[in-house]
């Protein structure tokens, strides 16, 4: 909440006021083999923080941010999950009805594409059919360790359209980037229960809601 | 439906005030995007964030009410460091307590500080706020007033404190722009209205003490309208209205939560039904607990006492030791007596061994132990290489290693030999323990060990006692931890009907928001040295086992007006616990813990035969019913 309206809300600037835009919540979720930065990843989002000893996650966490796309506010609620493997049971629980889910991996680490790869078919034959999925290259930073390739982990996201970038939650690379690009894809429909072809008689509400967002 | 005269005027006024509005929109829109700066329109000095509930590290800053282009802000930013810094306020206490502008050293009692100075500042859209807890010093010269901000997701602030109390003067100018409420329940929560849930249930009450405005406006629509209308207030005519023609924006959720909160109402005055481990149904009546003793807690025991429970041997009268683990229980272990303390509350050590047997047996744990350790060290890399299971665990430990209490002295820094000596540790019960191997959560647990035992073999094996009991919660299945969520709840129905009814129509009756408290035993959620404090309590095993579970539910008692009044859902809740890391009391929850026990154990007669049974109830000889 701290940072609201930091880079990626800015970006989308000016499109208060045209009367169209609405606030859409979306469920998220972060999925990954454990220490690949998951939390780093929705700290520097939510919070622009880093921290290099980010304690491991115990069971899940959960936080909210939001962006502002040129006709609609996305409003992501985050839902951070354990990485290792043992605590796997858990994690239907957290991406059941989730409309978006972030893959992560260590690019340093082999394993974890891997990990991230059993994550996407999971995924596909488990979540909502209409999720969204990216897949987050993590520690772009240290990318003289690299032993996954770029063009590798591209590849297998086209194979299986998913958004791919590499990120860095320490230099913040393509950290707000990448959820940008998810909330682009997400379906922004008209507000449930308010045809667009309708009065709105709460409209003087809808404009102070929408201005509160968008700069 | 609505009578068509009345949606005339509703439509006329609607006219008017859209024109008003397209002409001031088009105005405010261009103005403030682009020219209309931030205005503050209040500030407030001195007001300082507390870091955590224990110690008194305070960062003076500046609290401010912002009116922004995109809507209003409560802001709060620390000074720049060097600036007014050290100044004195009157402690809780009499004595004073100094106030720093510089981040706070770190001290062990200190793990949550990290880079906390930057990590504070806060900007809060009004909107966003649900609640915020308010609480004025028992005595207006002795300590300070605080609130602590709590958003509708969930999220709380850190507590703030007025130094020179001039709260009044914020709620003031807050008040501009929400309406504010004094919680029913608990005077110290303030909750920010929702003024169309209100209005709706405002309109729903008006409609009935008009006798059917609806049937009147049809049959007489101007007279009624003149006349019927007129009574009600504009406020009515503002709000009211305007929700109930646009039905679509009272939402659906909302009108479950109504009827939800209809049906707990109902609930309270009615049998519950439980389902006993039998798998048959057992009908209850809604117990009544007695009143909850005041319980306090007592200074930790010192070495001189300890010693005093000891033989000539070294061995401790059987007659005695339950005295001595209640004592332990109410007061915890003085700092310098843990390393010892902790053998025995951890098995390492037996109470009935002499001091001779265990040198003896300790050598031969000793070689045990470098044994194991040296199996996995002449693992070579080659070998490692076509060894998976092995070089994951490795992974895994050495990954955790690297961020388990790293702003705790003992560990800091990147060089810090205690690093090894954990991996170490950790790698040695890898090779002790293979099936069960190394899994998230063990790191939490062996590193308060070591810091207090201070030797790698001591704390190994300290480690090795505290796992056999704790083992079953990290098994694959994870069936302890589950049983655990279903004792915890069963519990709360017991002591917190409310709460627990609430949690239920929120889907979070399968209390999975408490896994980091039952997993690691509330490492993330009190600072390290309260840790060491709260383990040594729990293990004494006093007054019954399952103590870990009362702490849970003392905890979430003691939230239950927070998560009510705010109306929080299953993300929300999850966030609001999490969120209490740090700013939890560990005393109060310990004596509250207490007095739920004794609560329970006063009325075992009537619990139902599972509760008794995760009380050890059911043993009538419980001798540690009583103090």
């Amino acid at each position: 909440m701290a940072n609201r309206g930091g880079n990626s809300a800015s970006r989308a600037g000016g499109s208060a006021g045209t009367g169209s835009n609405r606030t859409c919540q979306f469920k998220l979720v972060l999925l990954g083999e454990s220490a690949v930065g998951k939390s780093s990843l929705v700290l520097r989002f939510v919070k622009g923080q880093f921290h290099e000893y980010q304690e491991s996650t115990i069971g899940a966490a959960f936080l909210t941010q939001t962006v502002c796309l040129d006709d609609a506010t996305v409003k992501f609620e985050i839902w951070d999950t354990a990485g290792q493997e043992r605590y796997h049971s858990l994690a239907p629980m957290y991406y059941r009805g989730a409309q978006a889910a972030i893959v992560v991996y260590d690019i340093t680490n082999q394993d974890s594409f891997q990990k991230a790869k059993n994550w996407v078919k999971e995924l596909q034959r488990q979540a909502s059919p209409n999720i969204v999925m990216a897949l987050a290259g993590n520690k772009a930073d240290m990318a003289n360790k690299r032993t996954v390739e770029y063009e590798e982990a591209q590849a297998y996201a086209e194979d299986n359209a998913l958004l791919f970038m590499e990120t860095s939650a320490k230099t913040s690379m393509n950290v707000n980037d990448i959820f940008m690009a998810i909330a682009k894809k997400l379906p922004i429909g008209p507000p449930p229960g308010q045809p667009q072809d309708t009065v709105d008689v709460n409209q003087p509400a809808q404009q102070q809601k929408s201005g509160t967002c968008c700069k | 439906m609505l009578p068509y005269a009345a949606y005339k005027v509703y439509q006329k006024r609607k006219e008017n005030q859209r024109e008003m509005e397209e002409a001031l929109g088009s105005l405010t829109s261009n103005l403030s995007r682009s020219i209309i700066p931030d205005q503050v329109v209040m500030k407030i000095q001195r007001v300082s964030a507390k870091l955590s509930e224990e110690g008194d590290d305070y960062i003076p800053g500046t609290l401010s009410i912002v009116e922004k282009a995109q809507g209003v802000f409560i802001e709060w930013s620390p000074y720049e460091e060097g600036m007014d810094s050290g100044w004195v306020i009157p402690g809780e206490n009499g004595q004073e307590e100094s106030i720093r502008a510089s981040p706070p050293s770190l001290s062990p009692n200190n793990t949550h500080s990290g880079d906390v100075y930057s990590k504070l500042r806060f900007s809060l859209d009004v909107n966003d706020l649900s609640s915020f807890k308010n609480v004025e010093p028992r005595r207006k010269d002795k300590g300070m007033h605080y609130i602590r901000l709590i958003c509708k997701d969930g999220t709380s602030y850190v507590p703030l404190y007025f130094q020179n109390g001039e709260t009044t003067s914020f709620f003031t100018v807050l008040q501009r722009y929400i309406t504010l409420r004094r919680s029913a329940k608990d005077p110290t929560l303030v909750v920010v209205a929702d003024t169309k849930a209100e209005a709706l249930a405002q309109s729903v009450s008006a409609l009935d003490q008009n006798g059917d405005i609806l049937s009147r406006l049809m049959k007489n629509p101007y007279s009624t309208a003149m006349t019927g209308f007129s009574k009600i207030t504009s406020f009515m005519q503002d709000q009211v209205i305007p929700a109930l023609l646009d039905s679509d924006e009272v939402s659906q959720e909302e009108k479950i939560r109504a009827m939800r909160e209809l049906r707990l109402k109902d609930e309270d005055h009615q049998l519950r039904v439980h389902s006993d481990a039998g798998g048959e149904f057992e009908v209850v009546t809604q117990l009544e607990l007695p009143p909850r003793p005041d319980i306090f807690r007592e200074s930790p025991v010192t070495k001189t006492l300890w010693d005093s429970f000891k033989l000539p041997d070294g061995t401790f009268d059987q007659q005695k030791l339950h005295h001595l683990k209640m004592n332990v229980f109410r007061g915890g272990l003085s700092e310098d007596l843990r390393k010892e303390a902790w053998k025995y509350l951890l098995d390492y050590k037996d109470w009935f061994e002499s001091t001779a047997t265990f040198e003896k047996k300790k050598a031969i744990l000793t070689e045990e132990y470098n044994r194991m350790k040296s199996q996995w060290q002449s693992i070579t890399t080659d070998q490692e290489s076509r060894f998976f299971k092995y070089s994951k665990r490795k992974g895994l430990v050495e990954k955790d290693v690297a961020r388990t209490d790293r702003t705790v002295p003992y560990f800091r820094g990147d060089e810090n030999p205690n690093l090894k000596v954990l991996q170490d540790m950790l790698m040695t019960y890898v090779m002790y323990n293979f099936d069960l191997g190394y899994v998230q959560g063990m790191s939490d647990f062996a590193a308060p060990i070591l810091y207090v035992m201070n030797d790698e073999i001591d704390a190994f094996w300290c480690f090795v006692g505290l796992m056999q009991r704790i083992q079953p919660n990290f098994e694959k299945d994870q069936a302890n931890i589950k049983l655990q969520m279903n004792q915890l709840k069963d519990l709360l129905v017991i002591v917190n009907p409310k709460l627990a009814n609430y949690l239920e129509a929120h889907q979070s009756d399968d209390m999975y928001f408490c896994f980091r408290w039952v997993l690691v035993w509330f490492k993330r959620e009190f600072s390290f040295s309260d840790t060491c404090k709260l383990w040594e309590v729990i293990w004494t095993g006093q007054p019954c086992p399952n103590f870990l579970l009362l702490l849970c539910v003392a905890i979430l008692d003691s939230q239950t007006t927070i998560i009510i009044d705010n109306k929080f859902g299953l993300t929300e809740i999850l966030k609001h616990v999490n969120d209490l890391s740090g700013h939890l009391n560990l005393d109060e929850v310990l004596t509250s813990a207490e007095a739920i026990f004794h609560q329970l154990s006063a009325s075992q007669d009537k619990l139902p035969l599972h509760i008794r049974e995760y009380l050890n109830f059911s043993r009538d000889e419980n001798a540690a019913s009583t103090p």
